[in-house]
């Protein structure tokens, strides 16, 4: 009988101490980075720069690619860029990047990549937006094989080249260094 | 019947290389007679049983690539990854074969009887707006009623205007695109709409994705460049191609 009440103790606490490593990994893994290989480099990527809010609560295991996204969110835009508008035209103003690991083929076609080119971007159909200016600019990080994309509105555009530099910085602080061992 | 193999390789033979090494991993798909080398990242799915498909006609001539809203933003000028706080991307739904070639012949009851206003299509109207981004004609089903949930809306968008006085051209296939729009489920997205759109790949491959409407600008480029990657999958040689 003594013996059955302590196995049931045990049990209890067993299962006590599974549910909360459980809910303490659950609570902690959407928070941590994501990790992207590329073919040059990994990244670490925290979760707040990533593109798309319902990112933020997944679960994501690590990504092998030579394409990813990232946003910079655009608060920490303006906080970090003189004259940056987080909010405009009702919609907040996050700058999307599309980075792309180059191949031989493609660095050769990025070569002549004009970086201050505005493309001119549809706009979004959503009911409550009005016409801006929406550009599009590529950048070939040169020398490393890396391109970047991104959009920016309105009067953002006038700070296009702060943005470049912004992007560039962050990839660097991501990248994860090769240890000496 | 064709024969599905699958298989997983490490292989940049045939595919465009990266400057470092990271090996390339493919499967191998037989689809309609042909063997394509489909990267994995452009994998629908990583079981096999469900990449491939049969399609009414009981041959496994049909398969699903997807390509991620990063890759197809890197590679189009003007894509747009990210709208209404949601990834875009697409799943192409790829036919290959001899039978493919026929269905595509034959023309569309539904296109017939929307060119010829008939059947579900007795009351279409065609709207004095044309679609903003593509500068296309917008046909709707039924007369549009102004509603607050949008959801499962549809309508279709054409560069030739149908005309039930004369006959449907049959030669050139008049195939309108078909859009939808649904409320969103992310956060902070009203609405969402996306369009069906086709491409030949080659003489006996032929593709469809969906694409949101704000990204209806760059269709073109976008088909092209699925068509062209599609079509650098091919290892069977023997195939017969347009590239």
């Amino acid at each position: 009988m003594t013996a059955n009440i302590q196995l049931i103790i045990y049990q209890g606490l067993f299962i006590l101490l599974l549910g909360m490593s459980l809910i303490s990994s659950a609570k902690e893994q959407p928070t941590k980075p994501i990790t992207i290989t590329t073919s040059i480099d990994s990244f670490l990527l925290p979760r707040e720069f990533v593109a798309a809010d319902i990112w933020k609560t997944l679960k994501i295991p690590p990504i092998e690619t030579n394409y990813f996204l990232f946003r910079l969110p655009s608060t920490y835009a303006e906080e970090n860029i003189q004259g940056f508008i987080a909010m405009e035209n009702y919609f907040e103003q996050n700058v999307v990047v599309t980075v792309e690991v180059l191949t031989e083929k493609r660095e050769k076609e990025m070569v002549n990549t004009d970086s201050s080119k505005c493309r001119q971007a549809s706009h979004d159909l959503y009911p409550q937006s009005v016409p801006y200016k929406r550009c599009e600019y590529r950048k070939h990080l040169s020398p490393e094989p890396i391109a970047i994309k991104y959009h920016l509105n309105g009067e953002n555009n006038l700070y296009y080249q702060e943005v470049e530099v912004l992007i560039k910085k962050k990839l660097n602080e991501w990248k994860i260094k090769p240890s000496n061992d | 019947m064709a024969a599905v193999g699958i298989g997983v390789t490490a292989c940049d033979a045939k595919l465009d290389k990266p400057k470092s090494s990271m090996a390339q991993e493919v499967v191998e798909l037989i689809v309609g007679g042909k063997t394509f080398a489909v990267p994995v990242e452009h994998l629908a799915s990583l079981q096999s049983n469900s990449q491939t498909f049969t399609s009414e006609h009981k041959s496994e001539n049909v398969f699903l690539a997807h390509f991620s809203a990063a890759w197809l933003s890197a590679r189009v000028d003007g894509y747009q990854p990210i709208i209404n706080n949601g990834f875009q991307g697409s799943i192409a739904n790829i036919s290959v074969g001899e039978q493919v070639i026929r269905d595509s012949a034959r023309a569309s009851p539904v296109f017939m009887d929307l060119w010829y206003k008939r059947g579900a299509y007795n009351n279409r109207v065609i709207t004095d707006k044309k679609e903003p981004n593509t500068g296309l004609h917008i046909i709707q089903p039924i007369p549009y009623k102004p509603s607050s949930d949008h959801d499962h809306e549809q309508w279709f968008l054409a560069k030739i205007l149908p005309n039930q006085k004369l006959p449907y051209p049959e030669k050139t296939q008049w195939r309108p695109y078909i859009c939808r729009r649904t409320n969103g489920i992310i956060r902070g997205a009203k609405v969402y709409t996306k369009c069906s759109l086709n491409k030949k790949a080659a003489d006996d491959i032929f593709f469809y994705i969906f694409l949101s409407s704000e990204n209806l600008t760059v269709r073109e480029s976008v088909l092209s460049v699925l068509a062209s990657e599609i079509n650098s999958w091919i290892i069977d040689r023997k195939a017969t191609n347009d590239r």
